[in-house]
C-alpha cells in the first residue's frame, strides 16, 4: 500500500476509511470501493451461478444494497465479507428462482470465451485446457449448491474455514467437510472421464485423457 | 468422518491440503503421510483436483459499475446504480416495440363518436358503450351501422371490467412470450458468432504459421471492435 502524505492525489484509503466517507454522503468514495471489489464479486457470483449475465446483475444489486445499507455496516467484520455476505444471499436467491423456473445453469457454452489467450501455448494445449475448463464447469455446477459456494470461497478467494464458516453461518468442521467433500467428488468425475490426476512435488498437474493424446497441463507452483 | 481407523480426519485432512493447521499437526501428518500410502494417495490427487480448478475462470466481463446522483430527487431514491454500457436496454426497447405492434395488429382499435354515444371496437365483436346510464331513445340515428349496434345488448359495466381483464392478461402473456423469443434468438445469435469464430480460427491454423498468427490478430482486433461497437 503506497503512503503518500497528505493532500497528495493518489493516497490509498483501507476500504473502512472509504466507507466511512462513503457513509457521509461521498458517493466517489464508494465508487472506489466499487472498482476494488467489483471484479471479485462478480467472480464469485459467475462461479456460484454459473451464467455471465446473472452474475452482473447480481453483482449490480450487491453494490446497490451496499450503497443503500450502508449505514448499517458498523465495521464488526471486513467490508469485504460484508459484501460477500450481500452477493451469497442474493446468488441463493437467484438459484431458488432458477430451479423453480426450472433454468438449468450452463457453463461450458461460454468455455470459448473464458479461456484467456496464451501465444506461446499450441492448438493442442489449448484444446485440452478447454476441455477441462468445461469439464471443471459442469463438475461444479452439478455440486451441491454449498460444497460449491465453499470451494469458490476458499480456493479463489482465499478465505480461512473460520472466516466461511462465519459466513455460511455453520460450524467450522461443516465448512471443512463441505471443501472435502466437493473436491472428493470432482475427483471421481475427474476419474471417471479418464483424465489423470497427479500432484507430486513441486507442481500439481493434470494429464488428459489418453485419447486426446495425453497431454499434460502444468499449473505453476503457487504455494 | 474417518475412513480407516487411524488414519487422518477429512477436516483435518483438508485442513492440511490448504496449509490451515498449525505447526505441530503439520508434523504429525506429514509423519503419517509417509506410513499411510492411502493418506499419501488422497492428497495428491486432491492437490491435482485444486490445480485443474485453475483453469476454470471467469469472464473478462465488462463491469465498471458507478453510483450516480441525480440532483432534483430525494436523497435515498435520488442515487442509481448505472452500468457504463447496457446492451440489455436496447432489448428492452425492442420488446416494447414488438408488444405494442403484436397489440395493435391483434385488437386493432377504433373508435367513432356519434351525436349521443362512442363506439368502440377492438378486433373482436363491436361493444357499445354507451354514454350515459339511461339510453336515449329520442335520439336520431344516422347510419345503419349505428342502428344494428344499438340493437344489441346493452353491455354493462361488470362484464366490460372482465373483457379489459382479459384483455391485460394476454397483453401480459405476449410480453412473458416475446421476451423468451428475444432472449432465444440473442442466444442464437450468440452460437453462430461463436461457430464462425472457431471455422475461422481453424482455418487459419491451416495457413502459414506467421501469417496466420497476424491473420489472427487481425481478427481478433476486428472482432473486439464489432463487439465494442454492440
Amino acid at each position: 500500500m503506497s503512503k503518500i502524505h497528505n493532500g497528495v492525489v493518489g493516497i490509498q484509503r483501507t476500504d473502512e476509511e472509504l466507507v466511512a466517507l462513503a457513509v457521509t454522503g461521498d458517493p466517489e468514495s464508494f465508487n472506489q470501493l466499487v472498482g476494488r471489489w467489483e471484479r471479485q464479486i462478480f467472480a464469485l457470483a459467475y462461479r456460484v451461478i454459473g451464467r455471465e449475465e446473472d452474475a452482473r446483475d447480481v453483482c449490480q444489486e450487491t453494490f446497490l444494497r451496499a450503497f443503500r445499507g450502508i449505514r448499517k455496516f458498523r465495521g464488526q467484520a471486513k467490508f469485504s465479507s460484508w459484501l460477500y455476505r450481500i452477493a451469497l444471499n442474493l446468488c441463493r436467491d437467484w438459484l431458488r428462482r432458477d430451479r423453480r423456473s426450472g433454468v438449468l445453469i450452463s457453463i461450458d457454452n461460454e468455455a470459448d470465451e473464458v479461456l484467456a489467450e496464451d501465444p506461446s501455448e499450441s492448438a493442442e494445449d489449448h484444446a485440452v485446457r478447454r476441455d477441462l475448463h468445461r469439464l471443471i464447469g459442469r463438475a461444479m455446477s452439478a455440486l451441491p449448491e454449498d460444497q460449491r459456494t465453499t470451494i469458490v470461497l476458499k480456493e479463489f478467494h482465499g478465505l480461512t474455514f473460520q472466516a466461511i464458516a462465519d459466513l455460511q453461518g455453520c460450524p467450522l468442521s461443516t465448512a471443512k467437510t463441505r471443501v472435502y467433500q466437493g473436491l472428493n467428488t470432482l475427483r471421481h468425475r475427474l476419474r471417471e472421464t479418464g483424465w489423470e490426476i497427479s500432484g507430486l512435488g513441486a507442481g500439481r498437474s493434470i494429464t488428459a485423457p489418453m485419447v486426446r493424446g495425453s497431454r499434460k497441463v502444468e499449473n505453476k507452483t503457487d504455494d | 468422518m474417518t475412513e480407516t481407523s487411524g488414519c487422518i480426519d477429512k477436516g483435518d485432512l483438508v485442513a492440511y491440503l490448504y496449509g490451515e493447521v498449525d505447526h505441530d499437526a503439520r508434523r504429525q501428518f506429514d509423519a503419517h503421510l509417509r506410513r499411510c500410502p492411502i493418506c499419501a494417495e488422497e492428497i495428491r490427487e486432491l492437490e491435482g483436483v485444486r490445480g485443474s480448478l485453475d483453469s476454470w475462470n471467469p469472464p473478462d466481463a465488462q463491469l465498471g459499475f458507478r453510483v450516480v446522483t441525480t440532483a432534483s430527487q430525494e436523497r435515498e431514491s435520488g442515487w442509481l446504480l448505472r452500468r457504463v454500457m447496457s446492451p440489455s436496454a436496447w432489448g428492452v426497447a425492442a420488446v416494447i416495440a414488438l408488444l405494442l405492434l403484436t397489440a395493435a395488429a391483434i385488437t386493432r382499435p377504433e373508435i367513432e363518436f356519434g351525436p349521443n354515444r362512442m363506439v368502440m371496437r377492438i378486433g373482436w365483436p363491436q361493444w357499445v358503450v354507451p354514454n350515459s346510464e339511461t339510453p336515449s331513445l329520442s335520439s336520431v340515428q344516422t347510419s345503419r351501422e349505428s342502428e344494428r349496434e344499438l340493437d344489441r345488448p346493452i353491455v354493462n359495466r361488470a362484464w366490460l371490467r372482465h373483457v379489459n381483464e382479459l384483455i391485460r392478461e394476454s397483453e401480459q402473456r405476449q410480453v412473458r412470450v416475446l421476451s423468451d423469443r428475444v432472449r432465444e434468438i440473442e442466444l442464437r445469435i450468440e452460437e453462430q458468432r461463436q461457430a464462425d469464430l472457431s471455422e475461422m480460427e481453424r482455418t487459419f491454423r491451416e495457413v502459414d504459421p506467421n501469417d496466420a498468427a497476424l491473420a489472427r490478430q487481425q481478427l481478433l482486433e476486428y472482432m473486439s471492435r464489432i463487439s465494442a461497437q454492440r
